[in-house]
């Protein structure tokens, strides 16, 4: 087995374990969204949902998650193809949409802070906050990682080892896009409308 | 029972189980280290923790997991003696304190005996039974163990810093929110199995990985040796089923340290908690019988010196065995009234577990008829595990009837079954396990005699404490109390039982003793190969060298040792490969990123935001100085290999 | 392998010796006799398996084992039997549907009996950490730690709970149900036979969850209806009236009453001591007796780790004399 081959094989055991622990993940919303439903309802000491959720901003959110979804798909093509200036220059596309994602969430959030709707005041808050910000950490976490490999970039290249750590994170990005959507069906136009 | 002190005039109070507790910390960490440095194994212990080996790792979760079991077999006999007499009042274990000891005793055999234990071997065994060089992910692997051994320090920390938990290992809300139980017991609870549970999930990715790539060419699924199938199973199942405690903990953790309103019983909904609970909790079960499954259906074949009757259909029930397991777990909230319906379906679901259970029950007898069946002390745990087993499953059935459940239910017949089905089923299978692979692992054998006294002590003082649990159960004694009266008439069947738990502890004093005899005078194994074995591993020499297989096994057949010894010259067929051979080199990464993570829990358990929030960075930057410390590989020419297997018989 | 029929004598020499007088084996009324031939019917049907395959377990680890002769034999590759494969399928499944019919309809028919609410007679049953209260509607009647009923006649308990969940258990009468914080849960019980039985909490509830006991006095009908219509009337029979008495019933009132009611018509927030006098227990756990009573007051903890209920250390000995003699007066 050469260098070749033994970064070829770990690019592999790295994408497939991240297929699991997104199984895991999928398991861990699937949980969230089942404590949401169950109380949503529960808005004692707090607001319902019809009066509480902002859908303008989050519809821009939506869409600036979903067309990151599409920039990270070009960054991985760029990068199996080995161009490195492609690769980056749609890695920080994604990255700055990541990161006006992020902003939309915090203004979002701390408007309903000034209104006085904290987590502790009523179970729907508590099941809110902890849904749509446990998502919010995966896009965090996500930017972060997104800045790590931009300084990978920079450094090494479209290098083999490379491709591997971007095809494992454009997984991981396509699902929390996917959350997202669920999120937004769910929480947002479903507490609209019901 | 407090020793009280006057000093300058202030009076001074030291609960005298504290003391004890906080004199034997001492005591070990000074035996420890006087140790170390008398015989200059600081470096020696050091590239032990360090070191990304999957034997290595495993047998350090044997070793961690080990200490743990005396820890919580020491709450046993202490559960056991409060217990030993109606009105018993046993040192200070009644009340809160018998509740926290009955929790720590549960929690830690649970999570951090039972679990580590059993990856332990599979961590020693998998590999090498797939004829692998290490796991997918070494590095993963010493992370897992870090965070069980970190998340097991805080829970049993917790006895002597502010009091352990105390409602039951299933911390049901809302006793288990801060309302009513506002010490930092809880805490401990939701910080240590959060982050031993991580850690458990990363070791399942890596086992499903390493199990997928990592074969030798011609292993395809259905040649595969059962204890491997076992550990594929067992790892889906802590794939689906611990994301569900995650959320359960993080809601716990989040209504007792942030104040929201998940659980409670005015403005959330307790039941939620049950439900998530339960859904890990019942395939949590099955994580626990699942390898011991494998290590009997091993074990059994080779010292019957017989393949595995019916393979296919060992393999289908195990698999159907791990589906079924997330179809149940209702059963365990019966009487919560949720109504007939749901009953009646989660009824019927449980008892057909049977099914797949009793073929396996048979498969295993009939894989014995026609064999020679030789009773080493492997083979003995493996046998004794049968008729003990088929006693945990029949009570398991009755309890899945659900009007009589509504009287078995959270009573002492609860505690006798799942004590046969973990202890009859798990421990049994641990000791198997563990006797089997132990030349591998060591290079020496241990000592038969004391295997068998070991054995005998065990598995008598086994039924005569958890026997007579089911009928105390019958007679109305409802779990997890502290004391019972005379007129109950409770007090014979709980002396028994407890005469029975010591002769558990003693069995299990002499099984240390065997290990420390046989560590000097043990034989040695030479061959690799004692028990005339069946699987990839036995063709290795004991203990395995570093990368397992210079040059790695084509499989054609299951048992392929076996054939190669019948049929062949005895030594397995292999790949030509060229090119280097990489192995994943040692990293301190994980020692420090879970010494960051146990501090910083202090920060959740005695609500400090900025103790918190340092751990969250510190954390983040352990990733990120991972990520530019990337180059955890070193390539190993096959001579290079070679001289150090010389070097090492 | 002798030492495997070790558990079956064990067994054998228990059942034989103990299990009719199991409370759960002796039961009193039609719910825990359907849970009980239930049992029996699993515990037959499983005992039968364990029989049959512990004895091929014994016959075939005797039968092949290593001996001299037969040291090196290689058995040969046996790949498993398609006939034995489905018979050990099919025949646990037919065990399990002759058990799975009753079980079905057990859940059912004890559900069933659940909802009729008409003209059946209500308790409400409130569990608190570590004491019941049992509230007769009808009849503005409060216990607490005991309960009343006629026998044959099916009671229904509407189950709450007013902090943690509780499970309520009469072993003799049929089997729990839990007590939720935030829902109701209804359980039927019906005593065929007159006595007193006991009851416990099954659920942990905390430190005291041991010591969460109460007793069911089942009494005839006409019994019953005398006694009901008596604790209705209201106001504790008081029987004699003597200095100290007075000087008791003073303390009472200064200290007790904010909690503690002492009329079977009142309600309190801690349990009704309405009937002290004649009870057993204190507080379900300590025999009733003068010199518990004082030491209870004094320092109930002692007695019931993490009760509510603060200790009055700053009563003289003869204010707790006078106190326990007027609480002793409570029928």
């Amino acid at each position: 087995m050469n260098n070749e081959s033994f970064l070829l094989e770990q690019k592999e055991d790295k994408k497939l374990g991240m297929w699991f622990f997104i199984a895991a993940e999928i398991v861990i919303f699937a949980s969230l969204f089942g404590v949401y439903l169950t109380l949503r309802s529960h808005t004692d000491g707090g607001p319902a949902p019809q009066e509480m959720l902002e859908l303008k901003s989050v519809m821009v959110s939506t869409v600036l998650l979903l067309s990151s979804s599409f920039t990270i798909y070009i960054s991985h093509q760029a990068i199996e193809g080995e161009k490195t200036g492609k690769t980056i220059v749609f890695l920080a596309m994604t990255m700055v949409l990541a990161g006006l994602f992020l902003f939309m969430e915090g203004r979002e959030f701390l408007l309903y802070y000034e209104k006085g709707y904290e987590m502790q005041n009523s179970s729907f808050l508590s099941a809110f906050y902890l849904l749509v910000g446990t998502h919010g950490a995966h896009v965090a976490a996500g930017f972060i990682w997104m800045g790590l490999l931009l300084i990978h970039l920079k450094m090494n290249g479209a290098a083999k080892e490379m491709q591997a750590k971007l095809s494992v994170f454009s997984l991981y990005w396509h699902f929390v896009d996917l959350v997202w959507v669920l999120i937004f069906t769910l929480v947002y136009l479903y507490g609209k409308v019901g | 029972m407090d020793i009280k002190y006057t000093i300058f005039g202030r009076e001074f109070v030291f609960p005298s189980d504290i003391i004890a507790a906080d004199l034997s910390i001492l005591l070990m960490g000074i035996l420890a280290v006087f140790f170390l440095t008398r015989y200059r194994k600081w470096k020696y212990a050091w590239d032990w923790m360090t070191s990304t080996h999957h034997t290595k790792v495993g047998i350090m979760y044997l070793a961690a997991g080990g200490a743990f079991f005396l820890r919580a077999g020491l709450d046993a006999l202490i559960i056991r003696l409060q217990l030993a007499l109606p009105e018993n009042q046993f040192w200070v274990f009644q009340g809160e304190k018998y509740n926290q000891m009955m929790t720590t005793h549960g929690t830690t055999m649970i999570f951090f005996v039972a679990m580590p234990l059993l990856i332990g071997l599979m961590n020693v065994a998998v590999p090498l039974q797939i004829g692998a060089r290490d796991l997918a992910f070494p590095y993963v692997n010493l992370l897992s163990f870090w965070l069980f051994l970190t998340g097991g320090a805080l829970v049993n920390v917790s006895f002597v810093l502010g009091g352990s938990p105390s409602t039951g290992w299933t911390a049901y809300s809302p006793l288990s929110l801060d309302t009513f139980s506002p010490g930092p017991g809880l805490d401990y609870y939701t910080l240590g199995i959060q982050i031993a549970g991580i850690g458990t999930m990363l070791t399942a990715i890596n086992f499903l990985v390493t199990i997928i790539r990592k074969r030798a060419k011609g292993m395809t699924f259905m040649r595969m040796p059962l204890f491997t199938w076992s550990s594929f199973v067992t790892s889906i199942l802590i794939l689906f089923a611990f994301p569900a405690l995650t959320i359960a903990l993080l809601l716990l953790m989040m209504d007792r340290v942030y104040g929201t309103a998940f659980l409670s019983g005015t403005d959330g909904n307790p039941l939620i908690w049950q439900h998530l609970f339960w859904i890990f909790g019942h395939p949590e079960v099955y994580i626990l019988i699942l390898p011991a499954f494998g290590i009997f259906s091993d074990v059994i074949t080779t010292f019957s010196r017989k393949n595995l009757f019916a393979y296919g259909a060992m393999v289908f029930a195990l698999v159907l065995i791990g589906f079924l397991g997330f179809m149940v777990w209702i059963h365990h909230m019966f009487t919560v009234g949720l109504g007939p319906i749901s009953n009646a379906i989660f009824a019927l679901a449980t008892m057909s577990i049977a099914v797949p259970t009793g073929i396996k029950i048979f498969n295993w007898l009939f894989t014995i008829r026609g064999g020679v069946v030789r009773f080493k002390t492997a083979m003995l745990f493996s046998l004794a595990f049968i008729p003990t087993f088929l006693i945990g499953g029949a009570t398991g059935v009755m309890l899945s009837a659900a009007p009589a459940d509504y009287q078995y239910h959270d009573s002492y017949f609860v505690v006798g079954h799942f004590h046969y089905v973990i202890v009859g089923g798990t421990i049994l299978g641990i000791f198997a396990g563990v006797y089997y692979w132990w030349p591998k692992m060591f290079g020496f054998l241990l000592n038969e005699v004391l295997g068998r006294w070991h054995f005998w002590l065990f598995t008598i003082g086994f039924h005569v404490t958890f026997f007579p649990m089911h009928l105390m159960g019958l007679n109305g004694m409802p779990r997890r109390v502290y004391t019972y009266f005379e007129s109950d008439g409770l007090g014979s069947l709980n002396l028994i039982s407890t005469i029975g738990a010591f002769i558990m502890a003693a069995a299990v004093m002499i099984f240390l003793f065997n290990i420390y005899w046989s560590l000097r005078h043990g034989e040695k194994d030479t061959t690799g190969d004692p028990w005339d074995g069946r699987t990839l591993e036995w063709a290795l020499p004991s203990p395995p060298p570093d990368g397992n297989f210079i040059d790695r096994p084509v499989v054609t057949t299951i048992d392929q040792l076996w054939n190669e010894k019948r049929n062949g010259n005895g030594r397995l067929r292999t790949v030509k490969e060229d090119g280097p051979i990489y192995l994943s080199k040692p990293t301190a990464q994980p020692v420090f990123l879970s010494a960051i993570l146990f501090c910083s829990s202090f920060g959740f358990i005695f609500y400090q935001p900025l103790i918190q929030w340092a751990g969250v960075v510190g954390v983040v930057c352990m990733l990120i100085l991972r990520s530019f410390k990337d180059d955890s590989w070193k390539a190993y020419t096959r001579s290079e290999l070679r001289d150090e297997k010389e070097e090492k018989s | 392998m002798r030492h495997q029929l070790y558990p079956v004598f064990f067994l054998t020499v228990l059942l034989l010796s103990g299990c009719k007088s199991l409370q759960v084996l002796d039961t009193k009324g039609p719910v825990a006799k359907l849970q009980e031939n239930l049992i029996l019917l699993s515990t037959g049907i499983m005992l039968l398996v364990f029989i049959i395959v512990f004895s091929m377990f014994v016959i075939f680890t005797w039968k092949y084992r290593e001996t001299p002769q037969r040291r090196d034999i290689i058995p040969s590759y046996v790949k498993g039997n398609k006939k034995l494969e489905i018979a050990w399928t099919v025949i646990p499944i037919v065990l399990l549907l002759i058990l799975a019919v009753p079980t079905v309809q057990g859940t059912f028919s004890l559900a069933d009996s659940q909802k009729e609410q008409d003209g059946k007679m209500e308790i409400t049953v409130t569990g608190h950490q570590y004491w019941w209260e049992f509230e007769y509607n009808d009849q503005g009647v409060t216990l607490s730690n005991e309960v009343w009923i006629p026998v044959d006649t099916p009671v229904v308990f509407n189950l709450k709970s007013d902090d943690v969940i509780h499970s309520f258990w009469v072993p003799r009468l049929g089997g729990k149900k839990d007590l939720n914080p935030g829902g109701t849960n209804r359980l039927t019980l019906h005593a065929s036979e007159t006595g007193v039985y006991e009851g416990k909490c099954a659920e942990l509830c905390g430190a005291s969850h041991s010591l969460m006991r109460f007793k069911v006095h089942a009494v005839s009908k006409e019994r019953y209806d005398q006694w009901i219509s008596e604790k209705a009337e209201g106001t504790a029979r008081e029987t004699a009236a003597s200095d100290s008495y007075e000087k008791g019933k003073k303390l009472f009132t200064s200290n007790c009453l904010s909690c503690h009611a002492a009329d079977y018509t009142d309600k309190s927030e801690g349990p009704n001591l309405a009937g002290i006098g004649r009870k057993e227990m204190i507080a379900s756990v300590v025999p009733n007796n003068e010199q518990n009573m004082k030491k209870w007051i004094e320092d109930p903890k002692s007695f019931k780790p993490g009760a509510e209920m603060p200790g009055f250390k700053e009563l003289s000995d003869e204010e707790l004399e006078a106190l326990s003699n007027y609480l002793s007066q409570l029928e």
